[in-house]
């Protein structure tokens, strides 16, 4: 199989690691949650949602409006879920990844201070 | 708990106006999930918060929102027919413009008038807060001021002791750099056969260059005041006598006593500095510049913090040089220990001034020169600003009061299709371009008027400078400011106006809503008596300063300068110049009760040290005929005389000295002259009379005490003289001193003038008052001019009815001025309490002072009034003669 090149952004491929983890509550405020729980990063809900739209864009996740909410002044919220390219996107830059661990030699480095 | 419940439980919602916001940019696919976000993560997070807090950063995060991708397609989308409409817009204006020529020239010139006065006070403002911001460590410089309390006298002085500066620099290492700077007024200079006088001649330490950005031309700015004797000229003052040699090496002659050696030359100080010196000398070539003490006030010092220096912890840090200087400096000087500085009621500390401050906040005794004065700034923006609001409230007036001229037009245009949108665009671009034309005539009113400005205020901006980026913005910025402001009320109102009810005859509401217009006349007079009865208030004052009883005969007195030229010979001089029969009588005196020497010696009651009443006093050093020829007047005992050789060490108090020392019998009394700090020692001197009080400073203080003793102080020479033959007299004591004091500059000038230099800062803000007074009056008769106008030309129809039926021109005149004259009286009921207020306030400012006068009060209203009705009877006179078949056959 011939991989098309896929060149996905630290940020997007959290983005989309989180959807994943998410599974069928993967709305802006959760997605922000959990990026904080999970990384420690505080990141704004303006520039999750333009990265979640971004993505979607390139067909890496499918999203769909929810029913009416109690919460919110009953708005809707609009879910998000990888898709199947979506998927193939995150395991392609993890191959990837391993393939570079492995062939790296395990020398003591300078840390950076 | 749902977040529902939360919701109820604290009812606060998100800003609406931040909704509003996102509704407005928001598209709607995405506006439902945007929105529920944010107003969740309102509940959640932000709600806890307190109201303001909640709203910045509830508005904080839409704004974040505002992102290309979320934008609704039509946000920016320019239409391509109202970019056209744009120049129709403009065309339709300038036709208006041209129409209306009259309406049009009253408007451009009474905002031209406005902006050019506001410019004028911007490019004032800008000076006057660009003081000493030339200098590049200017932030981080700072004065020291001395801080005494002496016997319960505040004492507070520009300048400090001799080893201050440098003690400063010893014990504390956030401090950078310091120098000291010496003020030796005038000096004689010569050079070959050049002899000039100059002023403004300085001694500095060889820091002076690092602290102060001012360009040395010529040599090097560590090394040029470094050895004693040497001296660096600016560059004016060296071509005075060198041309274009170089002057470096040369060697002048100062005061005929001690050569200096030239090291350099500077570039003048520009005039934004708080001193300008022409010649500066090295600081090492005085002796007193090493042994001067802690606890003295000759010089100026400025100290260079570092950068990271906070100034507040550095002043904490004084009390540590008191102990350690100060302290024993005392005590050496008095032989005795002392104790705690606060149970003698002494008090020595320094006040750390910014330079930057010193121009606009410093007002303490021996200031360098004359300083600015911040409440000016704010008097004069506040005055700028009313005076640009004046002007464009005549826009609103001539806008509103023609708008039912106009409203066939917009009752045309909107049955034609025109939105109210287009409308306002259309009168705003009227507004506008009016303003823009305005701006120009304004820009021509600032060229032509800069040397007055310049000559008004004292300064030397030039044309140049107002191309300057900061004003070059304001100039763009504030007709379009005003045009907008201007033309907004009238766009509104008659954009608002129902086409149907026009266009079928009724006038609109806006129309006849005269209350508006009234309204703002009284505004506009209101301002204008204020500022009339500002302007007589001062004027008032000055000719009370000018015709108080001084205590002294100030006129007639000529003053002969520098007399100390005449060494040993000054009697003699003297003496010549009396055997002119034109001269009444004449005094070697360097104390004058106007500007000249001053000194304070530490005086106490018979010559009692322990007395609460020993204070530093006011003292005199004057000869026997000074009190003849000044006109004093002595109330009790006698005046010095020739006859009594023991005068020399007599003394005459005035009437303010007695009351001080509490004494109803002064000639039986003797004044202790403090003479020696070690040991304390008191020279006594017995009073001999009581001079009647004189002023011999502003009418803004009291008199204080003054002791006159008879002494030596050659300083100047005055001579009271007979006005039939001035120049005769001038001529004869020139001669004179060409004679006793060849080639040395004969200077003199006379009492009066010396006295009214006192109050220049008066004259000038009457002077600025009555300009401003008489402009904010012209900008009001402007608009008055227009609207009577426009009264006149609306009642055209009952005016040649009047007439058929026999009403007289007076009557018509009547009836038309009458509405405006009620204007003028209100606005006087309105502005004269103001008027009060303000004045009083200014005038607390004088111990001596007028009361405010109702005259000036009625003069003020009269002549707003005066003026207003001739502005107004050039319509109603019209009116009143045309004949009344013209105007009723027009239909």
């Amino acid at each position: 199989m011939k991989l098309k090149q896929t060149n996905l952004g630290e940020f997007e491929e959290l983005a989309l690691l989180i959807v994943g983890v998410l599974i069928d509550n993967a709305y802006g405020i959760s997605i922000q949650e959990e990026i904080e729980k999970q990384t420690g990063r505080s990141l704004s809900i303006s520039a999750i949602h333009c990265v979640l739209v971004r993505l979607e864009k390139k067909g890496y996740l499918k999203s769909w409006m929810g029913g009416e909410t109690k919460e919110r002044g009953g708005r809707r919220k609009r879910f998000f879920k990888l898709t199947g390219t979506g998927k193939d996107a995150i395991n392609e830059v993890r191959t990837m990844r391993n393939k570079l661990w492995d062939i790296m030699p395990d020398l003591s480095l300078e840390r950076a201070r | 708990m749902t977040l529902q419940d939360k919701y109820n439980q604290h009812p606060e919602m998100p800003p609406r106006s931040a909704d509003k916001f996102l509704e407005w940019y928001c598209s709607d696919y995405y506006f439902e999930e945007v929105k529920g976000d944010l107003h969740e993560l309102f509940c959640k997070r932000i709600r806890k918060h307190n109201r303001l807090i909640r709203w910045l950063m509830y508005w904080w995060m839409v704004i974040r929102f505002f992102r290309p991708y979320l934008l609704r397609n039509k946000l920016f989308h320019i239409n391509l027919g109202e970019l056209f409409m744009l120049r129709s817009y403009f065309k339709i204006a300038i036709r208006n413009i041209r129409k209306h020529a009259f309406y049009s020239l009253i408007n451009i010139i009474g905002l031209a008038v406005g902006i050019a006065c506001v410019l004028f006070i911007t490019l004032f403002v800008y000076d006057e807060l660009s003081y000493d911001k030339f200098n590049e460590k200017a932030n981080r410089t700072y004065r020291l001021i001395s801080d005494f309390t002496i016997r319960g006298n505040d004492f507070q002085s520009a300048a400090s002791g001799g080893p201050v500066g440098q003690g400063m620099m010893r014990e504390f290492p956030e401090i950078e750099q310091q120098t000291r700077v010496f003020s030796s007024g005038n000096a004689f200079i010569k050079y070959n056969n050049i002899s000039h006088k100059e002023e403004m001649v300085y001694f500095a330490d060889s820091t002076f260059f690092d602290v102060f950005s001012i360009e040395l031309i010529l040599g090097n700015k560590e090394s040029v005041l470094k050895a004693p004797k040497t001296i660096v000229l600016s560059k004016s003052t060296a071509k005075k006598y060198f041309g274009n040699e170089n002057p470096v090496g040369k060697i002048i002659r100062v005061d005929d006593r001690t050569d200096y050696g030239i090291s350099g030359v500077f570039k003048d100080f520009p005039d934004n500095s708080h001193f300008h010196a022409n010649i500066i000398a090295s600081l090492s070539s005085l002796n007193f510049s090493v042994t001067d003490l802690w606890t003295n006030a000759n010089f100026y010092a400025y100290i260079v913090l570092k950068k990271e220096a906070n100034p507040g912890e550095l002043v904490d840090k004084f009390p540590r040089l008191l102990q350690k200087y100060v302290k024993p400096e005392i005590e050496r000087l008095a032989g005795t220990t002392i104790g705690d500085f606060k149970e003698l009621n002494l008090k020595f500390n320094w006040i750390l001034q910014p330079l930057t401050d010193i121009h606009l906040y410093s007002n303490y005794k021996d200031e360098m020169e004359l300083n600015g004065d911040i409440s000016y700034i704010y008097i004069f923006s506040a005055i700028g600003i009313f005076i640009l609001l004046l002007a464009s409230v005549n826009f609103v007036n001539l806008a509103t009061a023609r708008s039912a001229l106009r409203a066939k037009e917009v009752g045309i245009k909107k049955v034609v299709g025109s939105s109210r949108k287009s409308l306002i665009i259309q009168f705003l671009t009227e507004s506008i371009l009016i303003s823009l034309i305005a701006l120009a005539t304004a820009a021509l009113f600032v060229l032509l008027f800069l040397p007055y400005f310049n000559n008004l205020t004292g300064k030397s901006i030039e044309y140049r400078s107002i191309f300057n980026m900061a004003i070059f913005i304001s100039l763009l910025t504030i007709p379009i400011i005003t045009g907008l402001l201007a033309g907004l009320f009238p766009a509104f109102v008659l954009s608002a106006f129902n086409p149907a009810s026009i266009l079928k005859g009724n006038l609109s509401n806006a129309a006849k809503k005269g209350w508006l217009r009234s309204g703002l006349v009284v505004f506009q007079f209101t301002t204008s008596i204020i500022l009339i009865v500002s302007t007589l208030a001062v004027l008032n004052q000055l000719n009370f300063i000018q015709n108080k009883k001084l205590g002294f005969e100030k006129e007639q007195v000529l003053i002969i300068d520098d007399a100390y030229i005449l060494g040993d010979k000054t009697e003699t001089f003297k003496q010549k110049i009396l055997t002119d029969p034109n001269v009444l009588s004449g005094t070697v005196s360097g104390y004058l009760p106007v500007a000249s020497d001053r000194s304070r010696q530490g005086t106490a009651p018979d010559g009692d040290l322990t007395s609460n009443k020993f204070q530093p006093i006011q003292s005199f050093y004057i000869d026997v005929d000074y009190i003849k020829t000044m006109g004093m007047e002595i109330v009790k005992g006698r005046d010095f005389s020739k006859d009594f050789p023991t005068d020399s060490s007599a003394a005459i108090i005035n009437e303010a000295c007695a009351k001080t020392f509490g004494w109803d019998k002064p000639t039986e009394h003797t004044v202790g002259k403090y003479v020696s700090i070690s040991p304390p020692t008191m020279k006594k001197f017995p009073v001999i009379g009581i001079v009647k009080d004189f002023h011999f400073s502003s009418l803004k203080n009291n008199i204080e005490p003054v002791i006159l003793y008879l002494s030596r102080s050659n300083s100047l020479i005055s001579f009271r003289i007979n006005t039939k033959n001035v120049t005769g007299v001038i001529e004869n004591i020139k001669t004179t001193w060409e004679d006793m004091a060849p080639g040395q500059p004969f200077g003199y000038h006379f009492m009066n003038e010396s006295f009214n230099d006192m109050y220049s800062a008066e004259i000038k803000v009457s002077e600025i008052f009555g300009m401003f007074a008489m402009l904010a009056v012209f900008i009001g008769c402007l608009g008055l001019f227009g609207l009577s106008a426009f009264t006149a030309e609306r009642k055209t129809k009952e005016i040649g009815i009047r007439k058929v039926h026999g009403a007289t021109v007076k009557s018509v005149v009547i009836l038309l001025s009458k509405e405006f004259a009620k204007l003028i009286v209100l606005s006087f009921i309105i502005a004269a309490p103001i008027a009060y207020y303000l004045m009083n306030a200014w005038l607390e400012d004088y111990a001596y002072k007028t009361n405010l006068n109702i005259w000036t009060f009625v003069l003020s209203g009269l002549l707003a009034m005066l003026i207003a009705l001739i502005t107004v009877s050039y319509h109603a006179v019209k009116a009143g003669m045309s004949n009344p078949i013209k105007s009723l056959k027009y239909e």
